[in-house]
């Protein structure tokens, strides 16, 4: 073979032979997966500037919103939003707005409570505390009962709900009930059952334990 | 035409004639006597150094050469090469270098004799000479692009002149005869019909032309005696002849006087002669000489006319072949790997440089990152707890009654002559956030998604209203229907129906069983009316 082909003529071929499994391993065992891998990277780097960009407009957005949000958050938190429920409490802000509202009576019940897991209150750790109260009134007039319900809404901490009302006017003005009235004995003409619900958002670390299960108010 | 270089070697009688010939050029490198000592080594180094290792054509210009017209009879395209190496084998059993050379006549059929192709069929001995030729191709590893007959691969030479001599508008000669004198001494004549190689002859005559008239004399016999053959092969003078002669400048006129031709004459010197093919002749002194146009003529050949099968060939051109194939191969596949592997080095550049711009700006969105979370902070708020306190908040609001507002509007379109009874007033749907934590949320969900309430009111008001006995019938129903009207100005985003007129057939449920009750013991029994409102967030 190197009698007839030539030193030169192997050595040609040897020396192409070597570039090219040199050049097709730098490009098969380097540079594609080194491509690939910076390819990877980048997306990935570009991704994350994506998500930073956002996050920055997100922030700003916040920080732009914080300054409206405060206002509210101020006036839930001292609306009492974030307080636990008492039921000793309860009581006296419905004797107040009984005794404001002229009110003749008022059956008044704070069913125990419970904790909800709520997806929006849970991104700040915090659930909600929800305690049914019915109340049965008997009144004069039908503005007592609004009046009524209007200052337990002032005053209650938190927030309260209203789920259920029935109001109904059981006796009609008379020479009977004028005599009653100007002798004080105050006849009731309107009947109201009211179903309310008192909302309170609580850390969640407080009530740990009795998350999802039911609890009176403290 | 291929335009690349080449080196002819011409294997004469007496020394091997080596040019180097290039698209424009042809000179004689060396002529090396076949007494020469190391003759090989020496033929070898002149190959691979003084012509640069040049690819070798190979041409056999002895005297002994031998050439015979056959006919071969008209067979099937698949089968002409089998037979005509059969009849070749047949025709010169004991030459080694052999071919077959396919001419453009054809023997018609005739009764005794079937239509055949006509061929000449063409061998040389293997000589001394060509072994030594061989052995030098070998050692010099030059690649050996072909060998062939000189008579044979000139015969388009010298149809070539011809053409290029005739003056335009005169016909063309059927015959042609070029005659030139070799550097061993001897003349070669080469006789073309038709533009085909018809005849060849190579004898000696005086080896110098300081004595014109002898030299010409010479010329002259060798011309006549070619002229005897060609009149055996057919020739008349109607046929038409042209002579192209090579010869310096001195002798040329005498020659021309001496030479008997039927037919065109023409003179040329060797430079001359090559200037017409289209080369020029460097470093040749004497005109005379017709090698160099021979050489240079079939160096420009990109193929020969008749190259000569000869094992001793194939064994030294095969491999080189195949490894000059290989090494094209190879130089076609590293030029593709470099631009793939250039191309691709681009693309990772340009991803790098992308990568960096990109990490450039991460870096300066995670400082602007940092600082907007600096002043976040430093707002002193749990951002969290203020949307997620805000979120639960709004979410209560839009799912609570407003009653208040409710018995407001209630309120104001009763006026004063209008007594309300009762008003009840239930959630549509299940509140969310209602009932004890026992509750399946599942099912209030189901029941929010049910489609009981698509136009998805938050609450209903069932509003009750007594008409005394005595009143008209269609101006209480009239004063309903302005009370709804005026309920749907006061509430808006709320729907009023009115349940139960006046008079109504078609009133049922509770309101009908209590109506009938009443009615048993009273029958002057009040009008009872019923609107319901279906109230939304608001």
């Amino acid at each position: 073979m190197m009698r007839n082909l030539g030193f030169r003529r192997i050595m040609i071929i040897l020396a192409l032979v070597f570039f090219n499994v040199s050049l097709a391993s730098s490009i098969y065992l380097y540079l594609d997966p080194e491509t690939e891998n910076r390819q990877r990277e980048l997306n990935e780097a570009k991704l994350k500037e994506t998500q930073m960009r956002e996050d920055i407009d997100k922030l700003v957005v916040e920080i732009a919103n914080i300054a409206k949000q405060s206002i509210v958050f101020d006036t839930l938190k001292s609306d009492g939003f974030f307080t636990s429920q008492s039921r000793t409490d309860a009581k006296k802000i419905h004797l107040d707005a009984l005794q404001q509202s002229g009110i003749i009576s008022a059956d008044f019940s704070v069913r125990p409570g419970a904790v909800w897991e709520n997806e929006e209150a849970n991104k700040s750790s915090h659930v909600l505390l929800i305690s049914p109260i019915e109340i049965s009134i008997k009144a004069l007039d039908d503005i007592d009962v609004f009046k009524y319900i209007y200052l337990l809404e002032q005053s209650f901490p938190g927030y309260i709900s209203t789920q259920d009302i029935v109001l109904s006017r059981n006796g009609t003005i008379n020479d009977t009930t004028l005599r009653g009235i100007a002798s004080g004995a105050n006849p009731p003409i309107v009947e109201a059952n009211i179903k309310l619900a008192w909302r309170t958002m609580v850390p969640k670390e407080d009530f740990a334990e009795s998350t999802a299960s039911e609890t009176g108010p403290q | 035409m291929l335009s690349y270089s080449k080196t002819v070697l011409i294997i004469g009688d007496e020394a091997l004639y080596i040019f180097s010939a290039t698209s424009k050029s042809t000179q004689l490198v060396e002529a090396v006597s076949w007494d020469a000592e190391n003759f090989e080594v020496n033929v070898a180094k002149i190959l691979s150094k003084d012509c640069g290792g040049k690819p070798v054509v190979i041409i056999n210009d002895m005297v002994e050469q031998h050439y015979r017209k056959e006919r071969v009879p008209k067979v099937g395209f698949l089968d002409r090469n089998n037979v005509v190496n059969r009849k070749l084998k047949v025709a010169f059993p004991n030459y080694p270098v052999k071919a077959a050379l396919a001419l453009k006549d054809k023997i018609a059929k005739t009764e005794n004799l079937p239509a055949a192709y006509v061929y000449i069929f063409a061998a040389a001995p293997y000589s001394d000479a060509f072994a030594k030729t061989m052995a030098a191709a070998r050692l010099s590893f030059v690649q050996i692009l072909g060998f062939s007959l000189l008579p044979v691969e000139s015969a388009d030479m010298v149809k070539a002149l011809s053409t290029k001599l005739t003056p335009k508008g005169d016909p063309r000669p059927r015959w042609s005869v070029f005659m030139g004198q070799h550097q061993n001494g001897a003349l070669r004549q080469i006789v073309t019909k038709n533009g085909e190689l018809a005849l060849t002859r190579m004898t000696p005559i005086v080896d110098s032309d300081n004595d014109p008239d002898v030299w010409a004399e010479d010329v002259n016999q060798e011309f006549q005696a070619t002229m005897s053959y060609m009149s055996r092969f057919g020739f008349t003078a109607e046929d038409g002849l042209d002579v192209t002669v090579i010869a310096s400048e001195e002798t040329s006129a005498i020659l021309d006087n001496a030479l008997e031709v039927p037919g065109v004459v023409h003179i040329l010197t060797a430079m001359d002669a090559a200037s017409k093919l289209g080369f020029s002749l460097t470093r040749q002194v004497d005109q005379r000489y017709a090698d160099g146009i021979h050489a240079g003529w079939i160096g420009r050949k990109s193929r020969l006319s008749l190259p000569m099968q000869s094992r001793e060939i194939e064994s030294i051109s095969k491999p080189r072949k195949v490894a000059n194939f290989f090494s094209a191969v190879l130089a076609l596949s590293f030029l593709f790997f470099a631009y793939n592997a250039y191309e691709k080095f681009g693309v990772l550049s340009e991803i790098n440089t992308n990568a960096e711009d990109v990490a450039s700006r991460v870096s300066q969105l995670d400082v602007q990152y940092k600082k907007e979370v600096a002043n976040k902070e430093a707002l002193g708020y749990d951002v969290k707890l203020i949307q997620s306190s805000i979120g639960v908040y709004e979410k209560f609001e839009k799912e609570d009654i407003k009653p208040l507002e409710l018995f407001k509007g209630v309120g104001t379109s009763l006026g004063r002559d209008l007594k309300l009874d009762r008003i009840a007033v239930k959630r549509a749907k299940p509140d969310l956030f209602e009932g004890t934590a026992s509750t399946d949320l599942g099912s209030v969900v189901d029941a929010l998604n049910s489609g009981d309430n698509p136009e998805n009111f938050i609450y209903e008001a069932t509003l009750q209203l007594t008409f005394p006995s005595t009143t008209d019938i269609d101006k209480g129903n009239q004063e309903i229907e302005a009370l709804k009207l005026s309920l749907e100005q006061a509430l808006p985003n709320h729907k009023v129906v009115i349940q139960k007129y006046l008079k109504d057939t078609q009133y049922a449920d509770e309101l009908v069983v209590e109506e009938q009750t009443m009615d048993s013991e009273n029958p002057a029994q009040d009008f009872i009316v019923s609107i319901l409102i279906k109230g939304a967030s608001s």
